[in-house]
């Protein structure tokens, strides 16, 4: 099961690396708010908890992208619809980790920790 | 074979009078031919031989009119005993680069063939401290064989001539460049002959000749004449040939080894407590 | 080992660190090569300097300009028309370039006042024109003229005209990426916030990172304008200085090369709360995403689907129509920056082609990141090339085709490898939807170009056949299609005019109407 659900967080992951940009802004402040924040709306619209346009650009931007990730996973990995919330809520969490360590945390970009954009 | 001389020292030692004092005495005690390019941006360096004439400086002429049209009768004038002289010029303080003008100007009067084969000495007389490249322009390429540096028993002149031989030491090998020694334009401070030996020995060359202060140089100079022509009968006329005869006969070329700044401290510190 | 060293770089062992090949099963963690650093000596770089940076490929895209080089003419000529960034108003930063031609006499006494009258003469010679950049060059740099003081008095001598002053000479970091740093923060710092602009949607959005390469703007411009959406800046492909000076007020940065300019996106969120949205312009699928996304930012997300739809069924089947014909065929996007992730994976899924090798010659470590997160395993991804390591991969891997500039293109035609200029396109604009099937024609016509057939004949030693005749692209393109496909009625080659811009100049563009409108209208009618 483990497998399963790691071969799963993979395909989402590959997809998020070949088609999305958000994940790579410049510095490691950036992107550690890039990736909570998409990964965060990302689950919670797969979960259906939120209904709204969030009214304050930055988070709506976010959302923006979170919406556009579901609909693709959605598309592409049917097996995505058929999760329980809890399993969607594991999913999610082992995706942000890695992506997070991808990215951030096990990034070899010298320049992420740049004070200075 | 024409010997090519540049004049360092600290801004304010008396470079310009000495050199153009010791250029009169050469032409008119030894008979040499003798051409000075100032390499001064203020283009004073040769006012004592031409009696005060303004001159059109290099740099004017290259502003005004372009490098391809400068001619050598446009910027260089005869004064005192047929010494040739041209300035480099350059701009108002604060402006532009000084240096690139030096540069500019010794590369105009080479190409110019300006520095011709049957001069004795070429005088290079060069602004106060090798600040840039560019200053150092008349010790790299081998366009000056022999320095001299004016110095005082003053610690900043001393100071000023141990940078100086930093600089030199950096193109000693790719242009031969060599020291000739250290002329002493004395300022009558305590123990300046023996400080000046002391330092001229310990960074390996010599001081070719101890000019004594006399009032006669800032009479002459009132009257916009070296002292060789304003009296060759002068006392000092002939301190000024007798430097003139030592130049001439100089062998010592020397690569110099600058001091430290603690080996620095510690002599002026020596001499400079002296009562 | 995933780093990959080359033959030729042998005795240049820190090049080592600059390529890495994507092993299986490798990520981002495992191998990254070094980037955005000093050139090594004995690799000659094929890199820009940070005034070319600054000026040639962000500045001068600015329509409504006068383009001063504040030093020798070579900088400027050296940087001038290559680059093919075009404008809607006939191409005036083109047509014209200026420098202040610097002299020994200029570098020894000053320039400022050759400057100045430079400055002053371009105004009177172009009345029309109230704007202007100047570029500080390494000659002018070096003597320290004061470029912003000169500029202050022209500025007093002459009401109403502006002038910006780019301080980025050309030693100034190590490639042209320094001078997209520096006049993206310079122009952040001295004219952003000066203009108040006059707000006509509900829907503003600064298009960020986008030069107008033979019309790529005017394309994108075109579906946000049928969306309802105002540009109020496009940074700076076809661009107006002054809407350029009034980006505090968008609501959104729509951010196309985050290469050159996401330090100015970053800088802008920071300051003024404006979110940034990267965004590709290129390939159906990332390119109708990217205006969903907009749209769906602004709650319009309708109009982005009629577009998509529209142009879908217009130019899809002239893309598939290549798709076929390029399959599996070999290449390396070797351009300067962004297009290496740009294009990475869209041009294998939506062209069919492998990407065997990419590069960059500026970009930065971010870069490499997108890129290689985009290519499939086995890509060799190099840092900062030289010619003799670009010769060597290309004897290895055998590209069909390279995507790069102009000079490594030369390069590449002499081992007889057909090259597009990634910078400047072939045949252009790339962007959009008619945009990416032109490029799929470029790409089509660069492999089965029948002079490659010609070329790959060395005539000094092999004999030519004179059997067999001419062969067009289409025959050698062909020759293994099966016949299905080949007389696939779906699918057709490119249908679109010679000068795809022509139908958007002058076009008019629904009018929507905003809600700031009505409310308007309901306080008027409440107030009778």
């Amino acid at each position: 099961m483990e497998q399963v659900m790691n071969q799963r967080m993979e395909q989402l992951l590959d997809h998020i690396m070949k088609k999305c940009l958000w994940q790579f802004h410049s510095r490691a402040w950036d992107r550690e708010r890039q990736n909570r924040e998409i990964i965060g709306w990302a689950g919670r619209v797969l979960l259906g908890e939120c209904d709204a346009t969030p009214p304050d650009p930055l988070d709506r931007c976010h959302w923006v992208d979170g919406v556009a990730l579901v609909r693709a996973w959605r598309e592409r990995f049917p097996w995505i619809n058929t999760l329980a919330v809890d399993e969607i809520r594991a999913l999610m969490e082992s995706l942000h980790a890695r992506l997070d360590f991808l990215t951030r945390t096990g990034s070899l970009n010298a320049e992420l920790t740049d004070p200075h954009y | 074979m024409t010997r090519k001389l540049a004049i360092y020292g600290k801004g304010g030692i008396g470079k310009s009078t000495t050199t153009q004092n010791t250029a009169a005495a050469l032409a008119h005690f030894h008979n040499k031919k003798i051409f000075i390019h100032g390499c001064d941006p203020k283009a004073d360096s040769t006012r004592l031989i031409l009696n005060g004439k303004p001159q059109q400086t290099l740099m004017d002429v290259l502003r005004d009119k372009g490098a391809e049209k400068i001619t050598n009768d446009m910027v260089i004038r005869s004064g005192f005993m047929d010494i040739r002289c041209v300035e480099s010029g350059g701009p108002e303080p604060g402006v532009g680069c000084a240096g690139r003008g030096v540069i500019t100007a010794i590369d105009l009067m080479e190409a110019n063939k300006a520095y011709t084969e049957d001069l004795d000495f070429v005088f290079f007389d060069v602004l106060g401290d090798v600040v840039c490249g560019g200053f150092a322009m008349p010790i790299r390429d081998g366009k000056a064989q022999e320095v001299y540096i004016v110095a005082s028993g003053e610690m900043m002149a001393i100071y000023a001539a141990n940078n100086i031989c930093k600089g030199l030491t950096k193109y000693a090998k790719q242009s031969g460049v060599r020291l000739g020694g250290i002329i002493c334009n004395s300022r009558k401070v305590d123990g300046e002959k023996e400080f000046l030996e002391e330092f001229t020995a310990a960074i390996g060359t010599k001081m070719i000749h101890f000019v004594p202060r006399d009032n006669i140089v800032q009479k002459a100079e009132f009257n916009k004449k070296t002292v060789t022509e304003f009296d060759p009968a002068a006392n000092q006329a002939l301190e000024y040939a007798e430097l003139g005869r030592k130049i001439i006969e100089n062998k010592d070329f020397v690569i110099p080894r600058p001091l430290t700044m603690d080996q620095l401290e510690n002599m002026v510190t020596k001499y400079g407590l002296m009562d | 080992m995933p780093y990959h060293e080359f033959e030729v770089s042998r005795c240049i062992p820190e090049r080592k660190k600059h390529a890495v090949v994507k092993g299986p099963g490798e990520t981002l963690a495992d191998a990254l090569p070094a980037g955005y650093l000093n050139t090594i000596p004995g690799s000659i770089s094929e890199r820009g300097c940070a005034y070319c940076g600054a000026k040639h490929v962000i500045g001068t895209p600015m329509k409504d300009v006068i383009h001063i080089s504040h030093g020798p003419t070579g900088c400027t000529y050296d940087t001038w028309q290559t680059k093919r960034y075009i404008s809607d108003n006939d191409n005036f930063q083109l047509k014209y370039t200026f420098a202040t031609d610097m002299k020994e006499k200029h570098i020894v006494f000053g320039a400022e006042k050759i400057l100045k009258q430079n400055m002053l003469e371009a105004f009177k010679a172009f009345p029309d024109i109230k704007r202007m950049t100047v570029y500080q060059t390494c000659a002018s740099a070096l003597i320290g003229d004061d470029i912003e003081a000169v500029a202050q008095e022209v500025m007093e001598e002459l009401p109403g005209v502006d002038v910006f002053v780019c301080n980025s000479p050309g030693f100034r970091g190590p490639s042209q990426s320094g001078g997209h740093h520096t006049i993206c923060i310079a122009w952040f710092e001295n004219k952003v916030g000066t203009v108040e602009p006059e707000i006509t949607s509900d829907y503003v959005i600064n298009y960020v990172g986008e030069y107008n390469i033979q019309g790529d703007q005017e394309v994108m411009q075109d579906y946000f304008n049928t969306m309802g959406i105002q540009i109020l800046s496009t940074f700076t492909g076809n661009g107006s200085y002054d809407g350029l000076r009034a980006m505090h007020k968008a609501h959104l940065n729509v951010l196309e090369c985050a290469r050159s300019s996401e330090y100015l996106c970053n800088e802008l969120r920071v300051k003024y709360g404006i979110p940034r949205l990267d965004i590709d312009g290129f390939g159906f699928e990332p390119l109708g995403n990217s205006l969903r996304k907009i749209g769906l930012f602004f709650g319009i997300e309708d109009r982005a689907e009629k577009i998509i739809d529209e142009e879908t069924a217009r130019w899809k089947p002239e893309l598939d129509w290549y798709k076929h014909r390029l399959q599996g065929k070999k290449v390396c996007l070797w351009p300067g920056g962004s297009k290496l992730w740009h294009w990475a994976n869209v041009i294998h899924e939506e062209m069919g082609v492998d990407v065997v090798s990419v590069y960059t010659k500026f970009g930065h470590q971010g870069d490499m990141e997108k890129g290689i997160a985009r290519v499939e395993e086995g890509a060799l991804a190099i840092d900062d090339p030289n010619e003799l390591e670009g010769l060597e991969a290309m004897y290895n891997l055998k590209p069909d085709i390279i995507f790069t500039g102009k000079r490594p293109g030369e390069v590449a035609k002499k081992i007889r490898v057909p090259y597009l200029n990634a910078h400047a396109y072939h045949n252009g604009p790339y962007k959009g939807f008619e945009g990416w099937v032109r490029f799929a024609r470029d790409i089509y016509n660069g492999i089965y170009s029948p002079i490659h057939e010609l070329a790959k004949i060395d005539i000094s030693r092999d004999a030519i056949s004179t059997e067999g005749g001419f062969k067009t692209q289409r025959m050698i393109s062909d020759v293994n299609l099966p016949d299905e496909v080949k007389n696939d009625p779906s699918m057709r080659q490119y249908t679109g005019a010679y000068d795809s811009l022509a139908r958007l100049r002058g076009k008019t563009y629904p009018v929507f109407e905003r809600t700031g409108d009505k409310q308007v209208a309901v306080e008027m009618a409440t107030a009778e």
